[in-house]
């Protein structure tokens, strides 16, 4: 495997290098380059590229010199390739102080344009006819070499680095692409193609003009054909009309439609001569029936008047019948009525006097009831009398009674304090016990004591022994006076009780409430006896006593002499109901009598009535019928009406026969078959002179067609018809085989494009997924990065974050180093802070992969962020900051500071 | 004394031959009357006293005035009595080529147009023709019927003449319409029965004679392009019947199955043997599979005997072509374009394929191209 690997850089009097900065012993690996701004790593980049494409005696050169410096500008570079080191210098001057020399480790050496054309073969670059190099031109510098902040662009293949890709696997593309011979045969094909089609697939040119040829005469074909079509029609149209023509006069239809119509005619004259019979027959029929009528109407009307003069006398004679039997039954009637009647009075008086017996009777009854209840009421009113006086005294005597229950509650109350107070004076007070001798005059207070005893000492007491003197016994304590005080004072009280009640005790108040009590209950008792006697009260019981007093009175008064009178109250009611009955009875009878007895009366009168009228009534129609005998007689009456009928009778058998004429007829079938028959010859007469007209129509009009051929011109346009379709035919298949071709050569083509892509796609793949795991790149035939593919989701390079494109840019030139490095090409891959746009994370991780490659191939890695890539895992060297001058070597050399030790890996 | 007469039929003149397209076709169709030309001088050669024309003398009633005018010249040479019979292409309707001609009056007083069911005697009574003329494209009855109570004098030849298709003889294809019993020369006594309608010529029944088309009209093997010479020798015995051809092309179907080139040598030949191939034309069906090498030359063969042939039809549906390994090595084919031959060789191998027919067309271009490219 060839290599290459740049080891050492001198620039001097570069752009902002104005004095020798020498970068030596970089290691074959990944080298970080790191610097601040302004540091100088863009221009150190500059003057390699410089160096390496750019002419010594270019224009350019002018642009590499400091302002103002006298010194032309000068760059050494010491690299190895495939194992020779060539050290190259150039000194950029279009003077004579312009030099390029190369010289390799075999000592070879070139100079000047030579040393630049050897160069520029064995890098694979071309210098520029005018300015400065441009990366295009610049080989695979031009790719794998980044310029700051150029790192996010799309990496694209110029011509110059596309074939020296494509140089890694040629033969394999050419066997893919098919060669300069595929692609040929690709571009004949798809023009064979487009003689056929155009670019939206539609027929063009002579194809399309083949196929509207085609339909055109498909059109004309179809044209010629109808009109064949039509004048064999027509041709068949005259054959059938000559032959219905034939029939029509072979069978003399139009003879027997004339004959028809003859005899339909004769027959409509026949039925209008009955009809005009029937009409005279009808108008006969109907004067010989209004004369029969009239005739019947006179006959009819003497026979009335004969039988209502009839009818007349017939009612007369009824009503005088009526008259008399109503008479006859009337007379008993009204007899009987006046019996009863007779009747009715006398039992009427009778009752009369029964009732004022029956009264008598019941008074009597009444005045001795009156008299028992006198006495009855008179015994409880003087027992009421003395129950009440005894009620009086008892009420009196309890009244006299003044103490009640509290009085007496009231009472023991005051005296169970005062024993309460006493008890407890006894027990607070001073006891003093004695035991006198015997003749012992002693006085305690006013009280002689003797003996054996003891005293009780409430209050000061004066104790006077006899002989010996007096002693003021003093009881002790407060509560014996305030106790003595309480018990005299509760005496008192209960001594005034007592004595308001006019008692000396509370036993003697006990018993007074006991003697109240028994007084209330008696009196209660008495009371009650009272109310039995008395319900009403005295008062009442002794009105009531009077009140019968006096009905008794004046009933004795009406009886009179009558009050002495033994009646029998139960007979004398039977009687008198007896009576009622009768009178009841009898009473009832008369109504009825009477209402029969006014019936016949009415009716009577009635019938007096109606004979009367009947007679007046048969005296007018009797005077009627004379007058018109004397007019007409009946005798001739009925002769003029036998007339008549039979006058009538004729008219009618003439009519019946002209009608059944008539019918026999059958007008409406005549009326019918006329319009039938005349309508039929007129269809026929149209009919055989329309096809008398459409054949000798079609005649000419055939003649005329039958000279154009139409069946040669069909036949002719079929033959055109099918050369063209026969040409159409091969037109189809060729332009069918011709798009299958394309298309199959088309995806063919794809397919080998797709498979060129592979060996980019392969190399590109592990890098990728160690970047963005879940991502797959998308490579072109060109070997473009066209994006990448995430869950499914493709995604164009444009589209991604400026930190994803810078990534995958590298990334791309990764798998183009690998691929140019396995194939023997010598390749550099230099990045000037072409990363600044990645997060920490995805920073690591390019790291890692750049540390990979640089395992195959020099890195030089330019960078601003030194710390950041301190532990790349490469070479580092640190660009100094500030400017120091420091001599080495016999060099001046400015603003930079080798940190890295030779050999030293961080 | 024996009578000789020429039994034609099925002129169809103003056919036309759309399935030979082009030049070959016009040929065609003029053909025809130079044909009609030709029996008119063999009958005048042969001295026969008349010409029975068993209908369809025209292919249409609608062809052109100028058809009939030319047809009637083309008979000039013979001058004895033409019998001319409606058949389904020229039925005698009102409206007919036959009422056309009469208007025309183009017609020789030696020409008999028999579109009426009459007898017709000719020879000084000696034959008497019976016609039974189709006075519509489709008759269902058997128009010769009345052949059978039509009388003539003891000796005298009865030749009946119609058009359509005999009973219980024909192929099924023929159809039921215009039917002839096969029993007609018996019931109606006739000597001969000169029939037209079947294109080839036959002996249908006893005595009775499909004549064919004198001039061969398609690719059918059944001995069209002949007329007929009949003679008459004595009434109730038969007749003596010639056939003389008197057609111009010929038409021939090949069959040719390819597989290499040797088929390319032997189909060569047999085209040769078909011999005159100026008026010959030819369909050829082709089948087998080829390399693109072969299937190349074929079309080189087959184009020139296109050049010599009066036409060539070939069908090459059932022929497959397919790339060998020399063809493939050939075309010196890589990449894609070796890609795309696999595809297209596999479209061409599957029968159910859409696109298998364009494929093997595809493959030959490819294989053209290629060559030329490589050229």
């Amino acid at each position: 495997m060839s290599k290459m690997r740049f080891k050492s850089i001198e620039v001097n009097q570069f752009r902002q290098f104005r004095n020798e900065v020498v970068i030596h012993k970089l290691a074959p690996g990944l080298n970080v380059l790191a610097g601040n701004n302004e540091a100088g790593k863009s221009t150190l980049l500059q003057a390699v590229r410089a160096v390496l494409f750019d002419r010594y005696t270019s224009s350019v050169g002018d642009s590499f010199r400091p302002y103002g410096a006298k010194v032309s500008p000068k760059v050494c570079l010491v690299f190895d390739l495939n194992g020779i080191e060539y050290r190259l210098t150039k000194v950029f001057s279009r003077r004579r102080d312009g030099e390029a020399t190369l010289e390799a480790s075999d000592g070879r050496r070139w100079e000047g344009p030579a040393a630049e054309d050897y160069l520029a073969e064995v890098l694979g670059f071309s210098y520029a006819g005018r300015g400065g190099s441009r990366p295009e031109l610049q080989g695979l510098a031009g790719l794998l070499w980044v310029e700051q902040s150029k790192a996010y662009e799309p990496v694209v293949l110029t011509d110059q680095s596309r074939r020296q890709v494509h140089a890694v696997f040629e033969n394999e593309m050419r066997e893919l692409l098919g060669g300069d011979q595929g692609e040929a045969l690709h571009r004949r094909i798809t023009a064979l193609r487009g003689e056929y089609f155009d670019a939206r697939g539609k027929p063009r040119g002579d194809y399309r003009r083949l196929q509207e040829r085609e339909t055109k005469l498909q059109k004309k074909l179809q044209d010629i054909r109808g009109e064949l079509g039509e004048y064999e029609d027509k041709v068949d149209r005259l054959e059938q009309q000559q032959t219905d023509l034939r029939a029509y006069r072979e069978d003399r239809v139009l003879e027997r439609a004339e004959e028809r119509v003859r005899l339909a005619k004769e027959a409509t004259k026949r039925v209008a001569d009955l009809q005009v019979r029937v009409q005279a027959g009808t108008e006969q029929l109907g004067r010989t029936n209004a004369e029969s009528v009239a005739a019947k109407q006179a006959w009819e009307n003497r026979h009335k008047l004969i039988a209502e003069l009839k009818e007349a006398h017939e009612a007369e004679r009824t009503a005088a019948r009526a008259v008399g039997e109503q008479e006859a039954e009337l007379t008993p009637l009204s007899e009987r009525l006046s019996q009863l009647q007779n009747d009715l009075v006398e039992l009427k008086s009778r009752k009369q006097n029964r009732d004022a017996e029956l009264r008598l009777a019941r008074d009597a009854v009444a005045l001795r009831n009156l008299a028992a209840e006198h006495d009855h009421l008179d015994t409880r009113l003087k027992d009421a009398r003395s129950v009440d006086a005894e009620r009086r005294r008892c009420v009196s005597e309890r009244d006299a009674i003044q103490v009640t229950e509290e009085v007496v509650f009231g009472l023991k109350k005051i005296e169970r304090a005062r024993d309460l107070t006493e008890e407890r004076l006894r027990a607070v007070a001073t006891r003093i016990e004695h035991r006198l001798e015997s003749g012992a005059v002693v006085h305690f207070g006013e009280e002689l004591i003797a003996g054996k005893g003891s005293v009780l000492l409430t209050r000061r007491t004066e104790l006077r022994v006899k002989g010996v003197g007096q002693f003021s016994v003093i009881p002790g304590g407060e509560d014996l006076d305030v106790l003595r005080r309480k018990v005299e004072e509760q005496d008192h009280r209960l001594v005034q009780g007592l004595s308001e009640l006019g008692i000396d005790s509370v036993a003697g108040a006990e018993e007074l409430l006991r003697r109240w009590g028994d007084l209330d209950g008696r009196a209660s008792q008495y009371a009650a006896t009272l109310k039995g006697l008395a319900p009403e009260g005295l008062q009442a019981a002794e009105d009531q006593l009077s009140s019968v007093s006096v009905q008794h009175d004046g009933l004795r008064r009406k009886l009179g002499d009558n009050a002495g009178r033994e009646f029998v109250l139960d007979d004398l009611e039977r009687q008198v109901q007896t009576l009622q009955s009768q009178i009841t009875a009898i009473e009832s009878d008369c109504s009825d009598e009477e209402t029969v007895v006014q019936k016949l009366r009415e009716a009577l009168a009635g019938f007096r009535a109606e004979m009367k009228s009947a007679a007046r009534l048969a005296k007018n129609r009797a005077s009627a019928l004379d007058r018109i005998r004397s007019e007409a007689p009946d005798d001739e009456l009925a002769q003029a009406l036998r007339e008549a009928e039979r006058d009538g009778d004729v008219c009618s058998r003439n009519l019946e026969a002209a009608k059944q004429a008539l019918y026999a007829e059958n007008p409406e079938a005549v009326e019918v078959e006329i319009e039938r028959s005349n309508r039929a010859l007129v269809d026929i007469r149209e009919e055989i002179e329309k096809l008398d007209r459409d054949v000798r129509d079609l005649k000419v009009e055939l003649g005329a067609l039958g000279q154009r051929g139409l069946a040669e011109e069909v036949a002719s346009d079929e033959a055109e018809h099918a050369f063209a379709s026969l040409q159409l035919g091969n037109a189809n298949r060729r332009a069918r085989a011709l798009d299958l071709l394309q298309h199959t050569l088309e995806d063919a083509l794809q397919r080998a494009k797709e498979a060129v892509a592979q060996p980019v796609t392969t190399k590109l793949v592990p890098y990728l997924r160690q970047l963005i795991p879940d991502a797959a790149p998308s490579v072109n035939e060109d070997l473009i990065l066209m994006g990448i593919e995430r869950g499914g989701a493709p995604e164009a390079f444009d589209n991604l974050s400026i930190g994803t494109r810078e990534q995958l840019a590298v990334l791309i030139r990764l798998a183009y180093a690998d691929l140019l490095s396995e194939a023997g090409v010598p390749v550099t891959l230099i990045l000037d802070d072409a990363l600044v746009n990645s997060d920490d994370e995805r920073r690591e991780r390019m790291k890692a992969i750049l540390y990979q490659a640089s395992k195959r191939y020099q890195v030089l890695l330019l960078t601003c962020h030194g710390r950041e890539y301190r532990d790349t895992g490469g070479t580092f060297i640190r660009l100094g900051e500030s400017v120091e001058w420091s001599e080495r070597g016999g060099h001046v050399v400015q603003g930079i500071r080798q940190e890295a030790m030779e050999g030293e890996t961080v | 004394m024996s009578i000789t007469f020429l039994h034609t039929a099925d002129w169809q003149i103003g056919k036309q031959f759309a399935n030979v397209p082009g030049d070959p076709g016009a040929a065609l169709r003029l053909q025809r009357l130079d044909t009609v030309n030709a029996i008119a001088e063999l009958a005048q050669e042969r001295q026969v006293d008349a010409v029975l024309v068993a209908g369809d003398v025209f292919e249409d009633n609608a062809v052109s005035d100028e058809t009939l005018r030319r047809t009637m010249n083309a008979m000039v040479p013979f001058k004895g009595p033409w019998i001319l019979l409606p058949g389904n292409h020229d039925a005698g309707l009102t409206q007919s080529a036959w009422s056309r001609l009469r208007r025309l009056a183009v017609v020789p007083e030696n020409v008999i147009l028999a579109d009426r069911p009459d007898p017709i005697e000719l020879c000084q009574g000696r034959l008497v023709v019976l016609p039974a003329p189709l006075q519509r494209r489709h008759e269902v009855r058997d128009l010769t019927e009345w052949f059978d109570t039509f009388r003539s004098d003891i000796g005298i030849f009865r030749v009946g003449i119609a058009h359509g298709a005999v009973t219980n003889r024909l192929p099924e294809a023929a159809g039921a319409q215009n039917p002839i019993a096969d029993t007609r020369v018996e019931t109606g006594n006739l000597d001969y029965l000169a029939l037209g309608d079947w294109h080839g010529m036959l002996e249908v029944a006893k005595r009775t004679w499909y004549a064919g088309t004198p001039e061969p009209d398609r690719f059918k093997a059944n001995e069209p392009g002949n007329v007929l010479l009949v003679e008459l020798v004595e009434a109730g015995a038969a007749p003596k019947v010639e056939q003389v051809f008197v057609g111009h092309y010929r038409w021939a179907q090949l069959t040719f199955e390819i597989m290499d080139d040797q088929g390319l040598s032997v189909l060569d030949s047999q085209l040769a043997a078909l011999g005159e191939s100026g008026r010959t034309l030819v369909r050829l069906k082709l089948a087998g599979t080829v390399d693109l090498g072969t299937r190349q030359r074929l079309d080189e063969l087959l184009d020139s005997w296109r050049a010599r042939l009066h036409f060539l039809d070939d069908d090459d549906e059932a022929l497959l072509a397919q790339p060998s390994p020399e063809d493939i090595a050939t075309l010196a084919a890589t990449g894609f374009v070796r890609d795309a031959i696999e595809t297209l060789v596999g479209i061409e191998g599957d029968a159910t394929h859409l696109d298998r027919g364009d494929a093997g067309r595809a493959l030959q271009i490819l294989y053209l191209e290629q060559r030329g490219l490589q050229r």
